[in-house]
C-alpha cells in the first residue's frame, strides 16, 4: 500500500474552513468589534478629528429624547407585534387542533404571507388602509373616525403593526398546531373528561404549549425588531413626526443618511447587545428542544 | 331515542365537530388570501373601474395593460435579474462554504476545531441587521458600494447553515465511512459521492430558507445600493409604494403582484417542503 502524505491531510481542514471564516471575520467580527470601536469615539463636526470619549456617545443617546421616543416606539411595537399574531394563532390553532382532510390545502394558504416579502405587505395594507382609495380606510372616513395615517402617529403606528402582525400570523398558527398536536390525545381527552373547556385549555394546553410559546414570543420579537423594517420604511418611512421609528430605523436614518457614526454605533452596540440577549434565550429552549 | 341521542349520531356522522374546524380554517385562509385576490383584481383593471362604489371583484374587461406600464415606468425587468442573481449567487456561495466547513466541523479532529466552532455558533447570534453599519463602512472601503456583490458578499458564509448540516453529517454512521475508506472512498470524495446526497434533504430546507429571506431582503440591498440599475424587486416595489401620491393604484397593484409572482409560483411547486423546511428549521425565524 502507497502511504499517504500526511502533510496536507494537516492543512486541509484549515484550508476548507478558510472562505468561510474569512467571510465571518470580516463581515461578523470585524464590525462588531468596530460597532464598538466607534462607539467610544466623537467625531468633530467636520470630520476632522475623533476623539476617545468612553461612554460620552452612550450618555448622549440616552438621554436624547428622540432616542427614547424610538425606544417607547420600538417597544410598543414588538410588544404588538409578539402579542397580536400569537393570540390569534393560539385561537385558531385550538379551534383546528382535529384531524381532518385537506389539511395541507389550508397548511399551504395558510403559510403564504409568510413567505411574502415586507415590501408587498406594505403595498398590499396601503391598498386597504389608505384614506382616500382603501376599502377601510374610505370606510373608517365615512362612519365618522378620521383616518389619516400620514398626519396621525398614532395610526400611522396601528397601520405598521397591522402589516407587519398580517403577516406573521400565520408562522405562529402552524407552529402552535403542531405543538398542540405533540399533545397526546389521552391526556386532553382525560382533562376534558373532568373540566370544561376553559379549564382545560388554562391548565393543561397552555402549561404543555409554553416552551412553544416562549420560542414564538423570541421569534416574534426579533422580527419585529429587525424584519419589520421594510414594512415600515415603505409605508411610513418612520414618520410622521417619527411615530414610526424604531430602533433599527434609527440606526438607519442616524448612521447611512445622516452619517453620524459615533452616535449610530452606540446604538449599534445596544441594539447588538439586546438580539444576542434573545439568540442566546432562544438557543437554550433549541438546546432543550435537542437533546431532551 | 331521545333527540339528544339522535342529534349526537347525526353529527357524528356528518362529522359536525370537523365542520367547525373547517368553518375556522376556511375563514382563516380566506383571511389570509383575500388581500392577495383583491390585488390580482385590481392590476387588471382600468384606472376608473377602482373607484367604484361597491367593491368590483372580477374586472371587466380584462386589462393587461398595467403590467406593460409598469415596465415603462420602472425597470422591474432589471430588478427581476438583480434578484435572480443576487439571490442564486448568495446559495451558490453559501452551499460550498457552509458544506466544506460542515464537513471539517463533523468528520475532521483538528487543532483548534472546537474554538473555531464556538466562532460559529457566536456568529449565529448575531443576526446581519445589528452589524449593518459597520458592514456598510466595509463595503465602502472596499468601493463596493452600489454593486450587486455588495448584496451578496455578507452572506456569503452562514454559521447557521454551517450548523444545520454538521448535525446533518454527524448523523451519518461512521460505519459507513470505514467502508467507504477501504473501499477506497475517503476524504472530499466521500463528502462528494456519501455524505451530500444523504444531507440532502438538509440542504433543501436550508436552500428554499435561503431563497426566501434573501428574496425578500430589504434592509441591506437598500443601504448599499443607491441606482435602479443594481436594485432589486423588493426595493423597487418600496420606491413604488413611497411615491404612491400619484396614486396609480392599479400600476401599483400589477407591480406587487409582478413582485409576488416568481415566489408564489416556487412556493406552490416546493410547497411540501417549503413546509417541511420551515417547520424543521423555523427555530431561526426568517434569517
Amino acid at each position: 500500500m502507497r502511504r499517504r502524505v500526511i502533510f496536507p491531510n494537516k492543512i486541509l481542514p484549515y484550508f476548507l474552513l478558510a472562505p468561510q471564516l474569512a467571510i465571518t471575520v470580516v463581515f461578523f467580527f470585524w464590525p462588531a468589534a468596530q460597532a464598538i470601536y466607534y462607539s467610544v469615539l466623537l467625531q468633530d463636526p467636520f470630520g476632522l478629528r475623533t476623539q476617545f470619549v468612553w461612554l460620552e456617545n452612550f450618555r448622549i443617546i440616552l438621554t436624547d429624547p428622540l432616542y427614547l421616543g424610538s425606544v417607547q416606539v420600538t417597544v410598543i411595537f414588538s410588544t404588538a407585534v409578539a402579542a397580536l399574531p400569537m393570540g390569534v394563532a393560539l385561537l385558531f390553532a385550538v379551534m383546528a387542533d382535529r384531524k381532518i382532510r385537506g389539511v395541507h390545502v389550508y397548511r399551504t394558504l395558510l403559510m403564504w404571507p409568510y413567505a411574502v416579502a415586507p415590501a408587498v405587505a406594505a403595498s398590499l395594507w396601503l391598498f386597504i388602509f389608505h384614506p382616500d382609495i382603501g376599502i377601510i380606510g374610505r370606510w373608517l372616513n365615512d362612519v365618522g373616525i378620521h383616518w389619516d395615517y400620514k398626519l396621525n402617529g398614532n395610526q400611522a403606528l396601528l397601520l405598521v403593526i397591522l402589516a407587519a402582525s398580517w403577516k406573521q400570523v400565520s408562522y405562529n398558527f402552524l407552529f402552535f398546531l403542531a405543538g398542540l398536536q405533540a399533545i397526546p390525545r389521552s391526556v386532553m381527552e382525560a382533562a376534558s373528561m373532568d373540566a370544561g373547556l376553559g379549564r382545560t385549555f388554562w391548565s393543561i394546553i397552555f402549561p404543555l404549549l409554553s416552551p412553544m410559546t416562549f420560542f414564538l414570543l423570541v421569534v416574534n420579537v426579533v422580527y419585529a425588531f429587525f424584519d419589520t423594517f421594510g414594512v415600515i420604511h415603505a409605508l411610513t418611512d418612520g414618520g410622521p413626526a417619527k411615530a414610526t421609528e424604531t430602533l433599527i430605523y434609527k440606526v438607519y436614518t442616524d448612521g447611512v443618511m445622516n452619517l453620524d457614526l459615533g452616535g449610530s454605533s452606540a446604538q449599534s452596540v445596544i441594539l447588538m447587545v439586546v438580539v444576542i440577549t434573545l439568540t442566546a434565550l432562544q438557543f437554550r429552549f433549541i438546546e432543550r428542544k435537542v437533546h431532551y | 331515542m331521545t333527540v339528544g341521542e339522535r342529534f349526537r349520531i347525526w353529527s357524528r356522522r356528518w362529522r359536525l365537530d370537523h365542520l367547525t374546524t373547517h368553518l375556522t380554517l376556511g375563514f382563516f385562509a380566506l383571511v389570509t388570501v383575500t388581500p392577495y385576490l383583491w390585488l390580482l383584481s385590481t392590476s387588471l383593471k382600468l384606472r376608473t373601474e377602482v373607484f367604484t362604489p361597491t367593491p368590483k371583484w372580477i374586472p371587466w374587461p380584462i386589462n393587461f395593460g398595467n403590467y406593460a406600464e409598469v415596465f415603462d415606468r420602472a425597470p422591474f425587468g432589471i430588478f427581476l435579474v438583480n434578484t435572480v442573481l443576487v439571490v442564486s449567487g448568495i446559495l451558490a456561495a453559501q452551499l460550498l462554504t457552509i458544506t466544506l466547513a460542515a464537513y471539517v466541523f463533523a468528520r475532521r479532529k483538528f487543532r483548534g476545531v472546537d474554538l473555531l466552532f464556538l466562532l460559529f455558533l457566536i456568529q449565529m447570534m448575531i443576526p446581519i441587521h445589528a452589524t449593518f453599519l459597520p458592514n456598510f463602512l466595509t463595503l465602502r472601503n472596499l468601493d463596493l458600494l452600489n454593486t450587486r456583490v455588495a448584496m451578496m458578499l455578507p452572506f456569503f458564509a452562514s454559521g447557521y447553515g454551517t450548523f444545520l448540516l454538521r448535525q446533518a453529517f454527524k448523523q451519518i454512521p461512521r460505519d459507513l465511512e470505514d467502508a467507504a475508506v477501504i473501499d477506497g472512498c475517503s476524504g472530499l470524495r466521500f463528502l462528494w459521492h456519501v455524505l451530500i446526497p444523504l444531507a440532502k434533504p438538509t440542504l433543501v430546507a436550508f436552500g428554499l430558507i435561503s431563497l426566501v429571506s434573501h428574496w425578500n431582503d430589504y434592509l441591506w440591498p437598500l443601504i448599499v445600493t443607491d441606482t435602479p440599475d443594481v436594485r432589486t424587486l423588493t426595493i423597487g416595489l418600496g420606491m413604488f409604494v413611497q411615491q404612491e401620491s400619484g396614486a396609480d393604484w392599479t400600476l401599483l397593484m400589477a407591480a406587487t403582484a409582478f413582485v409576488t409572482a416568481p415566489l408564489l409560483v416556487i412556493f406552490l411547486v416546493f410547497q411540501r417542503k417549503f413546509i417541511e423546511s420551515f417547520m424543521f428549521s423555523g427555530l431561526k425565524g426568517s434569517r
